[in-house]
């Protein structure tokens, strides 16, 4: 067992974990941060992504002795309160149906939104190419991505 | 959960060579980006190691900088997100950023490494099984059994032959562009240049001692400009290269052609030709043949071996078609 400090979703956490452990037990079974999927835990699927220091990387392929340091969000802390444009615009455009790459989707969303906030139709399908969505046919999950990227233009930001 | 192993995370390569000192060979795995080791310690049980070592906080492996003699070296540890965005290395060696920024996911981009891509894990659809699935057939030479599914000639009692393909995307462009690595092991550094790196053998895939590392990689500049690459996949993301193909095209006093594709046979496969008469049609067709000759794909992949073969050429072509130059 190691001691390891990091912050998630803004606070600060103290744990002693096992070596082999990954981000993602972690984060579901420490934390109880369930929001984020296990999915193939191999790496194929993409639904255990999370923010690290601000990029989406798979937490499934990450030991999260590996995360020291690190700051981690999870699909729990994008925003307080209220929806983030992107959930929003997800509810609106029905991009989601069995949810189960919906948190990903959207962290994957926005970190592009963050880097890119005026996408283009390319950057958007570049952004969602890394997680695998079995039910939409990913157009609505674009025309939502596009569709928050306005609302964050004019000025509703999380 | 993965079974338990010990962690070391060594802060400089002196604080290295002092813990594999006391580590018996095979008892541990290096790990950088994490991605590829990772998986292939969840669906490969039998190959825990007892220690895991990070090479994450060794400072000597990052940075890109420009060396003497045009020459550029790449950190090992440099992230194939960051290569993709480095504006040296797309000033200098653009086809590099392109071809990083075309492998595997987003999400994998931002941890894997340069380092990772060459070294990554040669593949084959008996291997790259879950465990169950393994458990039900029997493990195959690669796993650490004794069969090979692909192969009966290579069926128990004879000698392990393992024909996983090798899937690197970077391998091939880095060959073209005349790289050499730079290795550091408990005997102190080394280099080596990366056409004598990689051996037939799928399960060996390299000429990496046991406690080497890559500190970095340095690539010559001077035909950068001439080198594209193309790769034949499912989906335009995600997966590894069924058939990936780099081009040089160096046009002066006399005309260079040299090909090298990944995805195929268990290493990547290089064909440097040259002419003086600069009977540029003749050649490609030398290349393409050759290309067609060397190839021995197998049914290890989503397209058949056949049709894999037949798209070194097509993608040959479509490199050349890349790099301006016309058929007639």
């Amino acid at each position: 067992m190691k001691v390891i400090t990091l912050k998630v979703n803004g606070h600060c956490f103290v744990k002693a974990v096992c070596p082999s452990m990954t981000l993602l037990e972690f984060l579901r079974e420490e934390l109880h941060l369930t929001g984020t999927k296990r999915g193939c835990d191999v790496g194929d699927c993409g639904c255990c992504t999370v923010l690290l220091d601000g990029k989406p990387i798979l937490s499934c392929l990450l030991p999260v002795i590996e995360a020291e340091g690190c700051e981690v969000v999870t699909i729990e802390g994008i925003s307080e309160c209220r929806l983030h444009p992107v959930q929003e615009a997800m509810v609106e455009q029905g991009a989601i149906q069995c949810g189960f790459c919906t948190p990903a989707m959207v962290l994957n969303g926005v970190h592009l939104l963050g880097t890119h906030p005026r996408p283009t139709v390319d950057q958007v399908k570049e952004c969602v190419s890394g997680t695998l969505c079995r039910c939409t046919g990913y157009t609505k999950i674009e025309t939502a991505f596009l569709e928050a990227a306005k609302k964050m233009e004019h000025g509703d930001n999380p | 959960m993965m079974p338990s192993f010990a962690y070391e995370r060594p802060r400089s390569l002196e604080e290295l060579g002092k813990l594999l000192e006391n580590l018996e060979a095979g008892s541990f795995l290096f790990s950088a980006g994490a991605t590829d080791v990772i998986s292939g310690l969840k669906s490969h049980p039998q190959s825990y190691p007892k220690t895991l070592i990070s090479l994450t906080a060794l400072s000597e492996l990052k940075g890109v900088r420009l060396l003497e003699k045009n020459r550029l070296s790449i950190g090992a540890l440099t992230k194939l997100s960051e290569i993709a965005e480095n504006a040296l290395i797309l000033k200098q060696a653009a086809v590099v950023a392109q071809t990083a920024a075309k492998i595997a996911s987003p999400q994998i981009r931002n941890r894997a490494t340069i380092a990772g891509n060459i070294l990554v894990n040669n593949r084959c659809s008996y291997f790259n099984q879950s465990r169950h699935n393994r458990l039900v057939h029997q493990f195959c030479f690669k796993a650490g059994g004794d069969i090979c599914h692909l192969i009966p000639a290579a069926r128990e009692g004879h000698s392990p032959l393992c024909r996983a393909r090798f899937v690197s995307d970077l391998a091939p462009v880095l060959l073209l562009l005349r790289a050499t690595l730079q290795l550091w092991g408990p005997d102190g550094y080394r280099k080596i240049s990366l056409e004598d790196f990689y051996t037939p053998d799928g399960i060996r895939r390299n000429n990496l001692k046991s406690g080497e590392i890559i500190t970095a990689i340095e690539t010559d500049l001077s035909c950068a400009k001439n080198v594209t690459y193309e790769k034949l996949r499912i989906r335009n993301t995600l997966d590894f290269p069924s058939v990936g193909v780099a081009v040089m095209l160096n046009v002066t006093e006399s005309m260079e052609l040299a090909v090298c594709y990944t995805g195929v046979n268990t290493h990547p496969v290089l064909i440097k030709l040259s002419d003086d008469r600069k009977n540029g049609k003749a050649m490609i067709q030398a290349a393409c043949d050759q290309a067609k000759k060397s190839a021995q794909p197998l049914r290890q992949d989503h397209f058949p071996p056949s049709y894999r073969k037949e798209m070194i050429a097509v993608l040959i072509h479509q490199n050349l078609q890349k790099l301006g130059w016309k058929n007639d």
